[in-house]
């Protein structure tokens, strides 16, 4: 399965760099979405099919910690897995971005090899709750 | 504070984006000033980029990098062509460089603490140039990387 993917960062280059990395990951990418801060981000997930998020946290307009706090607030969104892709990395912002609802965050710099297994296993967490949730229905209608 | 932690978390901090994101080997070299390293500053088209920083103490971080060695970073760090980097993209990746930097610097440093990052900002090289070792509490980084030469300025407010 191929993902639909969301880069927010207010830097092109790092928006590049990101997208990069993950295709050399190995990470399965159907199609890349770009945002430069919360507030595009935000009109981009209510147009399109979107199965991941990765985002910055420090951006004008709108950063990524309220970003999570808008998208958690949509019933529709709020189940698609966003990862902070951040220099902010002390214990207190990573356990702030962990109790706002982040799936995870990766530190900047980063490596392809960290990239592929944060992603890999998050998405792979989200299929395996997906399929759990679908043989339970299975089960009632039967 | 000692000025020695905040150093040693400066230099790991340096080393591990530059090698990490840019492949480049890198050796620190004797500390000099901005103004010692690039006499006529931005006349031989040096960049300076400054990023306001306030935690369990503030400051400014400040990195000077000739425009061609940015050049080259920027072709490493999108995998193009020296040639055909824009300026766009390497004023992007020079800001870039500096924000990795000083997030990473006070993660090592302090993981527990929480500091604020400011956006990073070109600043004017003769204001920030003249800084003089005495005026403020700084620590000045040079680092050598092939045939290029870097400098990172942190100075800490009063």
């Amino acid at each position: 399965m191929a993902y639909n993917v969301l880069v927010v960062d207010d830097s092109l280059a790092m928006r590049a760099v990101i997208k990069k990395t993950v295709k050399a990951s190995g990470f399965k990418v159907g199609q890349f979405f770009d945002a430069l801060n919360g507030k595009e981000a935000l009109v981009i997930l209510r147009q399109e099919w979107l199965d991941l998020v990765l985002t910055d946290y420090n951006m004008p307009d709108m950063n990524g910690l309220q970003l999570i706090q808008e998208m958690k607030k949509d019933e529709i969104l709020k189940v698609i897995p966003v990862v902070m892709v951040t220099t902010e990395a002390s214990q207190q912002r990573v356990e702030e971005f962990m109790r706002s609802g982040a799936a995870d965050y990766i530190k900047k710099p980063f490596t392809p090899e960290e990239i592929k297994n944060k992603l890999n296993r998050i998405m792979g967490e989200k299929e395996d709750e997906q399929g759990s949730t679908d043989e339970s229905s299975e089960g009632l209608d039967f | 504070m000692s000025k020695e932690a905040l150093m040693k978390a400066v230099k790991a901090s340096i080393s591990e984006v530059l090698e990490k994101m840019f492949f480049l080997p890198l050796e620190f070299a004797e500390e000099k000033s901005p103004a010692e390293l690039w006499p006529s500053g931005s006349d031989e088209g040096l960049i300076a980029t400054a990023l306001a920083f306030q935690g369990p103490f503030s400051g400014q971080y400040c990195f000077f990098i000739p425009k061609h060695s940015a050049q080259t970073l920027t072709a490493s760090f999108l995998g193009e062509d020296k040639k055909q980097v824009t300026p766009e993209q390497v004023a992007e990746t020079v800001k870039e460089i500096l924000n990795m930097i000083a997030g990473n610097t006070f993660g090592i440093f302090d993981e527990k603490a929480i500091f604020n990052l400011g956006i990073p900002q070109f600043v004017d090289f003769k204001k920030v140039k003249n800084q003089k070792p005495g005026e403020a509490r700084q620590i000045l980084v040079v680092v050598d990387t092939l045939d290029q030469t870097m400098a990172f300025q942190l100075i800490l407010n009063a």
